[in-house]
């Protein structure tokens, strides 16, 4: 059975800020860009809990509820709210290849729903397509300098972290070196390795994370935060959970990194997905945004969905491009280009 | 034959003239230039078809008091350099269709080609005066009004400055 998992296609009515969008993804990197509260990050986990669904002890709302947290984990809560909204719907499409037919899952649920109880239709055959794939969340925040026993203070409810933050623990103690590319992933990891100057090893009787320099090691929490998510990227590299036909979701892959290695991030997302890794990402930087449009080859694909809001609407739109600097609505070049009237005292 | 091109202050070429086009100078730009802002040059550097403006300043970030008057030179700095690019375009495209006459001018290879679909359109601006660091401006500035522009023709907008364009191999 193939490994691969490619997502095609959202459809969403009344989900969040949300009210009707349709959204179709290509295979290779996907950028999303956007004001704050434009829905980059609830789209980032609509879709990972949908990738996750491909599991048979992962229940589709449920996951939906674990990574949003809404208040009492009440899936309803996240119904757009505006007057005479009661229901939400969701659709996720996805293949094996380009050349299959698509298969799908969706949600709905109202304000009547309890819990993460939504009507989950597809499921089955979700499963049956898809199990093999691995989905990757990366968040914003680092985690694994905070990861100590983190995973058990969460299950009894001592501290509350979505489930983007425990799965992306978990993923990166898995000590097992999966997939099928060792040459792809050793280039991969050389790559990385520039950036971390060193490996990054779990040690398990300890349960925390530790960058090892030769024979020397160093707590995570003593590193920099830039270099704790790259060896984040490492580990997964390393394991094998990011290898062709996985899923990975990075938010904002430029918090806390130094924009000199924006060229670096970019060149390596771009291997990911030459290696068959199908991406999302939300980004308010303008150097990733623009380096990747930079260092992208013919053969790689690569899509950008600009998210905002008219005047006086409440709704979200989007506007798609393959190419960073055509899009219309773009907040990032839309500041770059206010900083420069800015300095000249410039007021239009 | 080979040609340079001296515009603000800047030697542009040395350029085989069969790939080169000076608009500003054309005969068809003078028949039916009023009204029509063009670029100083169209030349064929390999497999980009560069439209070329040069000017000799740019906006000077040393003064940031605001004034009516600045606010309308920097209006003025801009929409005649995108009214440039885009009727300059517009005339070459004009003159592929066959809707112009007198186009003895125009660069041979210019006129001999059939396609220029793997040809990038650059939209240059040579700054000749200006620092490195106040290119990123200029540029993003021209990309915003160009915008309909550059999705239309899938061109690129570059701003050079004297040593920029000299390392770009089209200057001297």
């Amino acid at each position: 059975m193939s490994r691969a998992m490619i997502v095609k296609s959202i459809q969403l009515q009344n989900y969040t800020v949300f009210e009707d969008t349709d959204l179709t993804f290509g295979q290779g990197i996907n950028v999303f860009i956007g004001e704050n509260a434009t829905g980059k990050t609830h789209l980032l986990k609509l879709i990972y809990a949908a990738c996750c669904a491909n599991r048979q002890q992962v229940d589709f709302g449920n996951k939906i509820v674990m990574t949003m947290l809404p208040d009492e984990y009440r899936i309803s809560r996240l119904i757009t709210r505006k007057r005479g909204n009661h229901a939400a719907s969701i659709r996720v499409a996805a293949v094996n290849t380009n050349s299959e037919p698509e298969s799908y899952l969706s949600a709905s649920f109202d304000n009547k729903t309890k819990k993460w109880n939504a009507i989950v239709k597809g499921k089955a055959a979700w499963e049956k397509k898809f199990n093999e794939s691995s989905t990757i969340y990366i968040p914003a925040k680092e985690i694994l300098s905070h990861s100590y026993q983190l995973s058990a203070a969460a299950s009894v409810g001592n501290v509350r972290f979505d489930d983007t933050y425990l799965d992306i623990i978990n993923s990166a103690k898995i000590d097992i070196s999966m997939g099928k590319n060792p040459a792809t992933r050793s280039a991969l990891l050389k790559r990385i390795e520039k950036m971390t100057k060193g490996q990054v090893f779990y040690d398990v009787s300890k349960d925390e994370f530790y960058l090892m320099h030769g024979s020397s090691r160093q707590e995570f929490n003593l590193i920099a935060e830039g270099i704790k998510k790259m060896g984040l990227l490492w580990l997964l590299a390393k394991n094998g959970t990011l290898e062709s036909g996985s899923v990975l979701f990075w938010d904002e892959p430029e918090a806390n990194i130094n924009p000199a290695y924006m060229s670096m991030i970019a060149e390596l997302l771009l291997e990911l997905q030459g290696n068959g890794v199908q991406i999302f990402l939300a980004t308010h930087n303008y150097f990733l945004a623009k380096y990747i449009d930079i260092k992208r080859k013919a053969r790689d694909h690569i899509s950008f969905y600009s998210f905002y809001r008219e005047t006086g609407k409440t709704a979200v739109n989007y506007e798609f491009s393959d190419q960073f600097s055509l899009l219309e609505n773009n907040a990032i070049t839309r500041t770059y280009l206010q900083i420069y009237r800015d300095e000249l005292g410039i007021q239009i | 034959m080979m040609k340079v091109i001296h515009e603000s202050g800047i030697d542009f070429g040395r350029f085989d003239t069969d790939k080169l086009y000076e608009i500003e100078k054309s005969k068809i730009n003078l028949d039916i230039g009023k009204g029509i802002k063009t670029v100083e040059f169209i030349y064929l550097n390999g497999t980009d078809l560069l439209f070329v403006e040069a000017k000799a300043t740019c906006p000077n970030p040393a003064n940031k008091d605001s004034s009516d008057a600045k606010n309308k030179k920097y209006e003025a700095y801009f929409s005649d350099i995108a009214e440039k690019f885009i009727d300059s375009v517009s005339l070459f495209a004009s003159i592929k269709l066959g809707r112009q006459i007198r186009t003895e001018e125009f660069g041979r290879e210019l006129s001999e080609a059939d396609s220029f679909r793997n040809i990038a359109l650059k939209l240059v601006l040579v700054i000749a005066g200006a620092e490195e660091s106040c290119l990123p401006g200029p540029k993003a500035e021209l990309e915003s009004r160009l915008l309909k522009w550059r999705k239309i023709w899938k061109a690129d907008v570059v701003v050079l400055n004297r040593k920029l364009a000299k390392a770009a191999g089209i200057s001297r």
